[in-house]
């Protein structure tokens, strides 16, 4: 009854990557708008509040990721809408392919359009914030963590508004509050590696929390950087799975 | 009527389906069966819930009551036996029109488990696209993307075929070319359902019909 | 008993949740304990004679000694224990209560199959409405009762602070509403993943119903948090607290649930997919503990939250009082916003046409 299968998931799985990156390729003038809103937000502070370097350096960090959480959240529009549009969504849904697979390869292929682009565009940004030199690294390092979680969670929060009509602002208020602990995360890095306070003792040893906390003290900023990777890899995990059952709601 | 060729097991069975939408009961306890070489023509007025049956059977929304039934075999358990033998051609037809016509063939093919039953070029040809093969969907007209839509049903070695409407915007030779296809399909032992209200010229092939709306939903002719 | 109970459910839930105890048990705070004696350690600093001295000045040693520079000396003095014991006595029984509490989650869950069927016999609207309808003027009653008891209690009868005077009072209303916004989500999670693995009606209602309910007592919190931070810290609004910022988010969170569920007619489609948003959602609940933890490390000295769990039992009870009163009007709330609820989903059936027509 069942006819014998060559492919299997691993191959669906690049077909999609491979297809969703020709589509960004064909229509390659759109994937610099995020890039661009990116860059305009970025030079609204300075304007708005002070040019002053002294005051840009404190602030910098906190900049560039509300900048990177408002062009992800702009980009996650076109994750599932042209799909659900013209019914290529309903058959990846039908596909005998495990939905989260398909699900997992779209996500990675908007990542790298909408996401990849921006961490090259980052250190030049911050460069004209005057961000402490130090804190390059970690500026770099929690983007690279933190904006796929961004673009996975925003799938959750896509996949549910995609169906409705007026979806664009519910999006917003269901996506932010969820992306705010890696935006909090991510800045207090940033900021302590431009500006070190010195490590603390645990307080009641014996709760595994404060091992983890004065192991992670030798460079203050690591224990933020754990949280975002266990957070990444939460993320990759279960949003897959939340993102497929949400594209089948939406879908009824 | 090809009756010695007709497999006697009921192969899909829907019993006791109910569905609502928006708090409007479309049908209710509706109930029909499916041998190998049948075809069942869905017909009613618009809105009348043609598309939301061919759905429910996609598996893509869920019945309030009832189930399907594949093999005898309650259509949950067997989900992945089912959709590897499904195909679904619905309202919007699931071609991507930013790609062209060969692209599209491609990523249906990477899609799917099974090895193409026919080649691609060869599927192309038949549905007269050949000239177009590297043209972009979305400058070819209503007619051709449909073909390509259809381009599917050659493409690998389907059991079910769900359609929904599928002769909109098709011309003449469109249209024969997708009935031989069904005299072809069903010949060799398979399944279609259709949901369309406009009449299907086929030779030699009975065609079951279900009759859904009316003033009664629980009204369903079925010959 | 035993032929329908699901072992692999069991085995593999209930390592789940002994991993979950593992994660959450050291986090058990006791609710009072003794007055602070000299040498009691407490999450705030070590009452010697010298004072209340902090925790960032002083080192500890494993023999529970410990040292700290007090104007040009170095003292070192020993910490009592017995404070220490009596908290992590209570600290064991909390675990222990948690342990069962998860092994008892872990057999329901062995039993899924008999309680679905369970529910889906039982969980017919009108069942609930009925059964509901008659426990809703005792709830009110005993609400009510407990309300007086609490609010007099603590207005009038709990002993003045030393420090704030009488502006802690509003903890008898800020600790409860924290506390239940909290569990109220759960309790929505997990109504939320019941209709979406059984699809049953009542859950999904009992989810829907207490979204708002949530964001309303979530509000009341902030709200009561702010009036108190404004008296003891002199801030409306402290960004740097992380306890305060992520109830902020969990108050957004509750708004969004709300604004899904309304953005979607189908009243069943709209609940699975709050269902899956809720769910999502989830983890503030848990980042609301550890970022109180995480930030407090990473912003050294910033201003400590209500760290100390040594209150005083004639302060303490009251509070107790209060939490179950505003948990039984909570639950009065919610049962009237179902029985609303249920009457509009079956308006179509007999008999609510026949409550229609009675009244």
């Amino acid at each position: 009854m069942t006819p014998k299968t060559n492919k299997n998931g691993l191959t669906a799985f690049l077909a999609i990557i491979r297809r969703d990156l020709l589509l960004a390729y064909r229509y390659r003038a759109e994937v610099i708008n995020p890039i661009l809103y990116f860059i305009i937000i970025v030079s609204l502070y300075p304007l708005a509040i002070s040019p002053d370097p002294k005051v840009l350096t404190k602030i910098a960090p906190g900049i560039i990721w509300v900048a990177a959480l408002l062009a992800s959240l702009l980009s996650l529009d076109n994750l599932f809408r042209s799909d659900y549009e013209d019914g290529t969504l309903e058959q990846m849904l039908m596909s005998p392919h495990p939905t989260g697979i398909l699900v997992l390869a779209k996500i990675v292929a908007h990542w790298i359009t909408t996401g990849l682009p921006l961490l090259l565009v980052a250190p030049v940004l911050a460069y004209t914030l005057h961000l402490d030199p130090k804190a390059y690294s970690v500026l770099m390092i929690t983007l690279i963590i933190g904006t796929p979680i961004l673009s996975f969670v925003g799938a959750i929060g896509i996949a549910l508004t995609v169906g409705l009509r007026r979806g664009g602002m519910l999006l917003s208020i269901l996506v932010l509050p969820l992306f705010l602990p890696i935006l909090v995360l991510s800045s207090v890095a940033i900021q302590l590696a431009a500006s070190p306070r010195p490590a603390i003792a645990p307080i009641i040893p014996g709760a595994w929390f404060d091992s983890v906390v004065y192991l992670t003290t030798q460079a203050p900023y690591s224990a933020a950087i754990y949280t975002l990777s266990a957070l990444l890899i939460l993320a990759i995990t279960l949003a897959p799975l939340a993102t497929a059952a949400a594209l089948r709601i939406s879908l009824r | 009527m090809s009756n010695n060729q007709k497999s006697t097991q009921i192969i899909l069975q829907a019993r006791n389906l109910t569905y609502e939408r928006n708090d409007n009961e479309l049908f209710c306890n509706l109930n029909f069966s499916l041998r190998a070489g049948e075809m069942l023509q869905v017909k009613g007025a618009n809105g009348s819930g043609k598309t939301s049956l061919l759905r429910l059977l996609c598996q893509l929304s869920l019945p309030e009551e009832g189930a399907f039934f594949w093999y005898g075999e309650e259509l949950k358990h067997v989900i992945h036996q089912y959709l590897r033998e499904v195909i679904y051609i619905g309202h919007n037809q699931g071609v991507k029109n930013e790609l062209t016509v060969r692209e599209n063939l491609n990523i249906f093919n990477a899609l799917s488990e099974q090895p193409t039953k026919t080649p691609i070029s060869q599927v192309i040809e038949i549905f007269g696209l050949a000239e177009h093969e590297d043209s972009i969907l979305h400058r070819l007209s209503a007619g051709q993307k449909r073909r390509v839509a259809l381009a599917r049903l050659l493409l690998h070695e389907k059991k079910l075929w769900i359609l929904d409407e599928p002769q909109t915007a098709l011309d003449k030779i469109g249209l024969s070319l997708l009935e031989s296809l069904y005299q072809q399909h069903i010949h060799q032992g398979g399944m279609i359902i259709i949901a369309t209200h406009q009449p299907i010229n086929t030779v030699g092939i009975h065609i079951k019909s279900l009759l859904i709306g009316e003033s009664d939903p629980q009204a369903a002719v079925y010959e | 008993m035993f032929s329908s109970f699901n072992f692999k459910y069991f085995i593999i839930s209930a390592a789940i949740l002994l991993l979950l105890a593992l994660v959450y048990a050291p986090h058990s705070q006791p609710l009072y304990g003794d007055p602070l004696k000299t040498g009691t350690q407490t999450k705030v600093g070590v009452q010697t004679e010298y004072g209340l001295i902090g925790t960032d000045k002083f080192r500890i040693y494993k023999s529970q000694k410990l040292e700290f520079k007090y104007k040009n000396m170095v003292v070192t003095e020993k910490i009592n224990t017995t404070a220490a014991t009596t908290g992590s006595l209570f600290l064991l029984t909390n675990w222990l209560y948690q342990l069962f509490f998860f092994l008892v989650t872990a057999i329901a869950i062995g039993y899924s199959k008999p309680i679905s069927n369970f529910i889906k016999k039982t969980g017919s609207l009108k069942y609930t409405y009925n059964l509901s309808g008659k426990f809703i003027p005792w709830i009110a009653i005993l609400a009510l009762l407990l309300a007086t008891i609490g609010i007099v209690d603590g207005l009038a009868f709990a002993p003045t602070d030393a420090q704030q005077k009488d502006s802690f009072r509003i903890i008898y209303i800020h600790v409860p509403a924290a506390m239940l916004c909290i569990q109220a989500y759960i309790v929505m999670s997990i109504a939320s993943a019941i209709a979406l693995i059984w699809r049953i009606k009542i859950a999904e209602i009992v989810a829907m119903s207490i979204a708002p309910l949530g964001a309303a007592i979530t509000a009341i919190a902030l709200i009561t948090g702010s009036l108190w931070g404004a008296r003891t810290w002199g801030t409306w609004w402290e960004w740097k607290d992380p306890r305060m910022v992520s109830v902020l988010i969990l108050f957004f969170i509750y708004l969004g649930i709300m604004g899904l569920n309304s953005a979607i007619e189908d009243k069943r489609t709209a609940a699975s997919a709050t269902g899956i948003f809720t769910l999502s959602a989830f983890v503030i609940i848990p980042f609301i503990y550890v970022s109180v933890k995480m930030f407090n490390s990473l912003h050294q000295g910033s201003t400590q939250v209500i760290g100390s769990s040594d209150m005083h039992p004639d302060m303490a009870r009251p509070l107790i009082v209060m939490f179950f009163a505003t948990m039984l009007y909570f639950t009065f709330a919610l049962l009237i916003r179902i029985r609303g609820e249920i009457l509009i989903r079956d308006r179509k059936t007999q008999w609510v046409k026949d409550i229609a027509l009675r009244s």
